[in-house]
């Protein structure tokens, strides 16, 4: 009974999900909204590759702006400059995504904590100057441009095309997490010692997850070159691995809603503040605070404690009249 | 038979000599003790075996054959379980995703068995499911299964630090001090553990210093001291060793 409860759940968040676009396009800049939630989601797959390395394996890596930036490029110069299909380039993205972020990972996963978050920062910031200055590879000012298919010429197509990826890797990293490898993964983020002292080589399985969380920001950074139709190098920004870190923390580490409820409320929220200009980013610093003070787990984990409290208390008041 | 065999084991920290030409055997089945004051290099010697800390000289032979340098989560799979003495446990992760996490290194389903939900996937976790619940009951923990590891008493913690290192069917496993502030009472829980661990064939060697509960528990003792061996042999015979209790007991208590 609870677990049908629960699939339902999903499936009316599912349903809504889809029938957002149709709901907003009767408003005046239904448009731009959707648009809007499209780009929200693609971050929510960003973040959810962080999740991945961080919030289970406890790898803190700064370099996620730089491989969603390297993602969104392989996929505009497959696409653009060597001719691929759009549908082989995707995988093919992710693909050589990975392998750099194995390339990466060997040197850098021999770090541990800070050490880690400095060293793969710095990646970030090389790979930025790289593509801000070799003009060939960037495209300079204008960018690269990135012709999709007339059939997701709708900014509509790439709402469902985006959501549908959304879905899936929620469920890939679903799998992961509930499996014997998850529970490997969070071993090593509980207590690296102990992990390596119970027969998990720590960094092998490190350095797994690090190639697949980069997957993962391989295709977030191709979709979005696919929903801007263009890539310039501010993609590779260092900034955006802080904002996918404060994503994560923000909406809950080690959850899986987290990441979604982090990402796509805060780009959300933040885009609808867009007026008041940079001041907005001051509503990002007081927000962080806040949640890392009072929610250590995140929106999504302080939720959760919240249900159970109330679920503690329901069962205390039923127990009273014995 | 000899399990383990340590020779001319020797680790220098500085000019400080921790662990100087120790010798020692292991023989299947057996509990051995490792007594000694503090800072006399058991803890050191441990970590020399499991592979946390590698040795400037000397061998170390598990069942003939070598497993010097080896890293540790290698030994681990090589049939070699430690606890820790600060105890040492998954500890925001509930009892029983510890055990599970303890039996890891017996699995093999990876990133694919994950994905595709393989039939391997469904097995070993069926079989891990089986072990753990095993382990629960044998250590008595089966009341706790569902709790957060850190939040354990003191001395459930201890056993589930056993638990933890026993659900791997190791062949032998090293105790770094498990009764270490552990009340007197509980102490005797901890005792009849081990002796039941014994019991499934498993070869213990345990690092102790209440005196009372050695002599009754092990086989073989061996006594060091600034990092040098100062005795080995059975319970009385090192017991009444001078230089022992010299170094260590002041008097025999047996």
């Amino acid at each position: 009974m609870k677990k049908y409860g629960k699939a339902g759940f999903y499936l009316l968040l599912l349903a809504g999900a889809v029938v957002l676009p149709l709901l907003l396009n009767m408003s005046k800049k239904g448009k731009y909204q959707i648009i809007t939630l499209t780009l929200a989601m693609v971050w929510a797959i960003a973040t959810l590759s962080l999740n991945l390395v961080l919030g289970y394996t406890g790898q803190a890596s700064l370099a996620h702006g730089a491989f969603l930036g390297i993602g969104a490029y392989t996929f505009a110069i497959f696409v653009e400059r060597v001719g691929l299909n759009f549908w082989l380039a995707l995988p093919l993205t992710c693909l050589f995504t990975a392998f750099l972020g194995a390339l990466v990972g060997l040197p850098s996963l021999r770090t541990k904590g800070p050490y880690f978050a400095i060293v793969t920062l710095c990646f970030n910031v090389i790979v930025f100057k790289v593509f801000e200055n070799w003009k060939w590879l960037s495209g300079g000012l204008q960018g690269q441009k990135v012709t999709i298919p007339s059939y997701l010429s709708e900014y509509w197509a790439r709402y469902y095309v985006v959501l549908a990826f959304l879905i899936l890797v929620l469920l890939i990293e679903r799998q992961i997490v509930k499996s014997l490898l998850g529970s490997t993964f969070i071993a090593i983020r509980s207590n690296e010692n102990l992990a390596e002292a119970v027969g998990i080589g720590s960094f092998r399985n490190k350095l797994l997850s690090f190639t697949v969380s980069c997957f993962l920001v391989g295709l977030a950074g191709a979709l979005f070159a696919m929903v801007k139709g263009s890539v310039d190098s501010t993609v590779t920004n260092y900034l955006y691995s802080f904002y996918i870190l404060i994503y994560l923390l923000i909406g809950g580490a080690a959850t899986l809603a987290g990441p979604v409820v982090g990402a796509v409320g805060l780009y959300y929220l933040l885009d609808r503040i867009k007026s008041i200009g940079e001041f907005r980013y001051l509503a990002f610093g007081l927000i962080l605070i806040v949640v890392i003070i009072y929610l250590p787990r995140g929106i999504v984990g302080g939720a959760r404690q919240l249900w159970d409290w109330g679920k503690r208390q329901y069962n205390k008041r039923e127990e009273v009249p014995e | 038979m000899t399990l383990l065999k340590v020779d001319g084991l020797t680790r220098r920290f500085g000019g400080l000599i921790a662990v100087n030409k120790v010798d020692f055997e292991i023989s299947s089945g057996s509990i051995t003790a490792i007594i000694g004051p503090n800072g006399a290099g058991k803890t050191t010697l441990f970590n020399l075996v499991s592979g946390s800390v590698t040795p400037d000289e000397g061998k170390v032979v598990l069942d003939g054959k070598d497993i010097t340098g080896w890293n540790p989560h290698n030994v681990a799979r090589g049939g070699i379980a430690r606890t820790f003495q600060t105890t040492a446990l998954f500890e925001e992760l509930p009892v029983w995703v510890n055990l599970v996490i303890g039996r890891r290194m017996r699995t093999r389903s990876g990133l694919w068995d994950a994905l595709l939900h393989t039939p391997r996937a469904v097995r070993e976790k069926k079989e891990t499911t089986q072990r753990v619940m095993e382990v629960l009951s044998f250590t008595g923990l089966g009341g706790y299964a569902d709790q957060p590891a850190g939040a354990l008493p003191q001395e459930a913690q201890k056993r589930l630090a056993i638990a933890v290192a026993l659900v791997g069917q190791p062949r032998l496993v090293l105790l770094d001090e498990p009764t270490g502030g552990v009340g007197l009472e509980e102490t005797d829980n901890i005792i009849a553990l081990i002796e039941r661990i014994r019991a499934t064939g498993v070869t213990v060697c345990v690092i102790e210093h209440k005196m009372r509960m050695i002599m009754n528990l092990a086989d073989r003792i061996v006594a060091l001291n600034f990092g040098v061996k100062i005795a080995e042999g059975d319970p009385q015979e090192v017991c009444q060793d001078p230089s022992v209790i010299e170094a260590y007991l002041g008097e025999c208590i047996a």
